[in-house]
């Protein structure tokens, strides 16, 4: 009120000063330029990300994957183990503690290639792109449970109705693990993004579908991580100078994609990619090269994702 | 000013001073030189069935019939006289009829020309006070019980109901007297012309002054706000109205208003009146760039309308108008949705368009006003800076916002 009042006096002495002929360009010369949000989500990083530093060995280490506790964490690496690249984990009893000192998780490596590895919410199924045989084809998806968190997994499983005969490796589950958003080259050429979606959890994926949206000529589109409510992907795109962090957003989890931006808070001159977010939308994890000489290493920052309202 | 019977036309000029004119020629024939008599009778007992509300309320005109005689007293029932006055308005003139009419007697109509309210009101009130004048002289001519008390206050201006009076029955123009025709009243097949006088009549006499209202009328009428002479008075006015205000938003936003008007009636293009109003208009869910804004604007205005050009019934005025409020306006649909609560003040002028019918009034508005602040609106960056922020501009409040409202209301009295 007390704002009115000044700018109802300041107006009057204008209009005194300035005369009839002034009133039309009367003004409180309190205009103010008001931002009403944001048409895109501009996404807030801390920093550009920190070496998860025990997890990180002179392998590669890459594609991390995490319960949603944040006390489990599940990536592929190249270090010694069975070879070809596996499956490999560390925990922690809270937030605040460090990880352990990775091993191998046995049941989801082999002699062959194992990557992507993509841990359930609760931590008790695990995805995991293998070649090993008696797969659909080249690189599979494949699934292993576990009754809790303190069990063995189980053998892996072939998820046919995710495979073809091209490569095709899993990414974490969202909207009540019912999508999951997986990388294939089935159409041929470089790897582009699709999503599968079930009807339930029990239930089996319907045909997985290409994000057309996403896709850019000779580009290659992999690592793509939905939020939990579907209206945010994170993925990775080829750059010029490697891949890039993008993030891409729609207002409704039935419609496409609206655009995209690149993130440039996080995103080097090296390759970033394999983006993945609590499920509070506070913890972005991903996997980078940016340290010479060290390969890829798994690194984590805090996110502030604005919620689309 | 032309005054003509109710079953011909018999017009003279006659100006205001010239009333005198009309008291042997057309008024005069409704004059009974009343003999001499010993007890006064009672004032005569009229009721005003009242049509002219083109010249105000009644009060004016009972006014000015009781400055002229001491002899009536305005009741609302048990009435010895009935007076329908009807007046109308015409293009360059109003016409002001009188009807007479009472048991046992035939109806007599006057009518008249002025150019004015003013003048019809007072040629109609003297018409009313000569002819209550002869009937009052032709009880006095009657024989009349002694013992009765005179009664007082003749010119009491009743403007609240009031109690029957116990003689009313005994009135000379009662049901129980014997019908006798009015001396006056020419036959109504060739009342071409006001019949003239059968007895010579008596000099006009000047219009005895108003009795002093607080002496003469009782606790009600002191009360009631007397009118003023040339027939002005307030008018009070309530309502509501839907609204429509384009250029405060991207889009026209609807609303409605609540209003209250005061204003003072007079005979005259000066008949000023003041309006004070809320009134809430919005726009919900406009597209911009992808994301929606709702505005949502309430305010308190203010107007003044010094002119009415036409009449009272059907009247434009124009408006010097203000608005003092609040602009909301909130983002959705969208990343950071921010909202901010914005001061608004208007200057402008209006254009309202009145209709009175009855006591229902309808109004247009039509206005234009120049907001004082002029914010602009944007969706895009928080970070942005300098000139590439209004890049992301999709609306600058207008320099000249205008807006239409259609409404109705009561008016009091």
């Amino acid at each position: 009120m007390s704002r009115v009042l000044r700018c109802l006096g300041r107006g009057a002495l204008l209009a005194l000063s300035s005369g009839s002929t002034g009133l039309a360009l009367l003004s409180c010369g309190d205009d103010q330029l008001i931002t009403l949000g944001s048409t895109a989500p501009d996404p807030l990083f801390y920093d550009a990300g920190r070496s998860v530093g025990v997890i990180n060995g002179e392998a590669n280490d890459d594609q991390p994957t995490l319960t949603e506790d944040l006390l489990e964490i599940y990536f592929s690496s190249q270090r010694p183990g069975l070879g070809g690249g596996d499956v490999w984990f560390a925990t922690r009893n809270t937030r605040a503690e460090r990880f352990s000192v990775p091993r191998p998780v046995l049941a989801a490596s082999s002699t062959g290639t194992e990557t992507s590895p993509a841990i359930s919410r609760d931590g008790l199924t695990l995805w995991v792109g293998s070649d090993r045989p008696g797969g659909v084809g080249q690189l599979d998806i494949w699934r292993t449970t576990r009754s809790s968190r303190d069990s063995t997994w189980g053998p892996l499983s072939n998820v046919t109705e995710l495979n073809s005969d091209q490569d095709d490796i899993p990414r974490p589950l969202a909207q009540g693990e019912t999508v999951m958003p997986l990388a294939s080259t089935r159409d041929g050429g470089e790897y582009q993004v699709y999503l599968a979606s079930r009807a339930s959890v029990d239930a089996t994926f319907g045909a997985p579908v290409p994000l057309l949206e996403l896709q850019r000529e000779q580009s290659r589109v992999a690592d793509p991580f939905l939020s939990e409510d579907g209206l945010f992907l994170f993925f990775s795109r080829q750059g010029e100078s490697g891949d890039d962090l993008y993030l891409a957003w729609r207002s409704r989890a039935d419609q496409p994609f609206i655009d995209e931006i690149p993130l440039g808070a996080v995103n080097t001159g090296s390759a970033d990619h394999s983006p993945w977010v609590g499920a509070d939308d506070t913890r972005f994890f991903f996997a980078s090269d940016r340290q010479p000489d060290l390969g890829f290493d798994v690194f984590a920052t805090n996110l502030d994702l604005p919620p689309f309202e | 000013m032309q005054v003509r019977s109710g079953f011909g036309r018999w017009s003279a000029p006659l100006g205001r001073i010239r009333w005198a004119a009309c008291v042997p020629l057309g008024c005069g024939a409704l004059w009974v030189a009343a003999p001499a008599h010993a007890a006064p009778p009672d004032p005569v007992l009229t009721r005003i069935d009242w049509q002219g509300g083109v010249c105000g309320p009644p009060q004016g005109f009972v006014q000015r019939v009781a400055r002229r005689t001491d002899h009536v007293r305005f009741v609302e029932r048990k009435e010895g006289l009935r007076l329908r006055v009807e007046i109308e308005r015409h293009t360059e003139a109003f016409d002001a009829t009188v009807t007479f009419s009472a048991l046992g007697r035939a109806t007599v109509k006057r009518s008249i020309t002025s150019p004015d309210c003013d003048d019809a009101l007072d040629a109609l009130a003297l018409v009313v006070a000569i002819g209550i004048d002869e009937r009052w002289r032709e009880a006095a001519a009657k024989p009349r019980p002694v013992a009765r008390a005179r009664r007082p206050a003749a010119a009491a201006v009743v403007v609240a109901p009031a109690a029957p009076p116990a003689d009313a029955a005994e009135l000379p123009q009662s049901p129980a007297a014997p019908a006798e025709p009015p001396a006056a009243v020419p036959p109504p097949a060739e009342d071409t012309a006001i019949a003239p006088p059968t007895e010579p009549p008596p000099p006009a006499r000047p219009a005895p002054p108003a009795p002093p209202a607080a002496a003469s009328a009782p606790p009600a009428a002191v009360a009631a706000p007397a009118p003023a002479e040339d027939g002005s008075h307030f008018l009070l006015a309530l309502g509501a109205a839907a609204r429509l205000l384009g250029g405060a938003a991207p889009e026209p936003m609807l609303g409605g208003e609540l209003w209250l008007r005061l204003g003072w009636e007079r005979a005259s293009v000066w008949s000023p009146e003041l309006g004070v109003s809320f009134s809430h208009q919005r726009l919900s869910d406009s597209v911009q760039l992808g994301s929606q804004a709702d505005f949502a604007l309430s305010a308190a205005g203010m107007d003044l309308c010094p002119l009415r050009l036409g009449t009272p019934l059907l009247n434009v005025r124009p408006c010097a108008a203000m608005g003092l409020g609040q602009m909301r306006v909130e983002g959705h649909d969208t990343f950071r949705a921010q909202a901010q609560t914005r001061p608004w003040l208007s200057l402008g002028g209006e254009a309202q368009a009145v209709a009175l019918l009855h006591s229902v009034e309808l109004r247009l508005v039509l206005g234009v006003s120049h907001p004082l602040v002029r914010d602009s609106f944007r969706f895009g960056p928080s970070d942005c800076v300098g000139v590439e922020c209004a890049d992301d501009v999709f609306h600058r409040v207008a320099a000249a916002v205008w807006s239409v409202g259609v409404g109705a209301g009561l008016s009091f009295p």
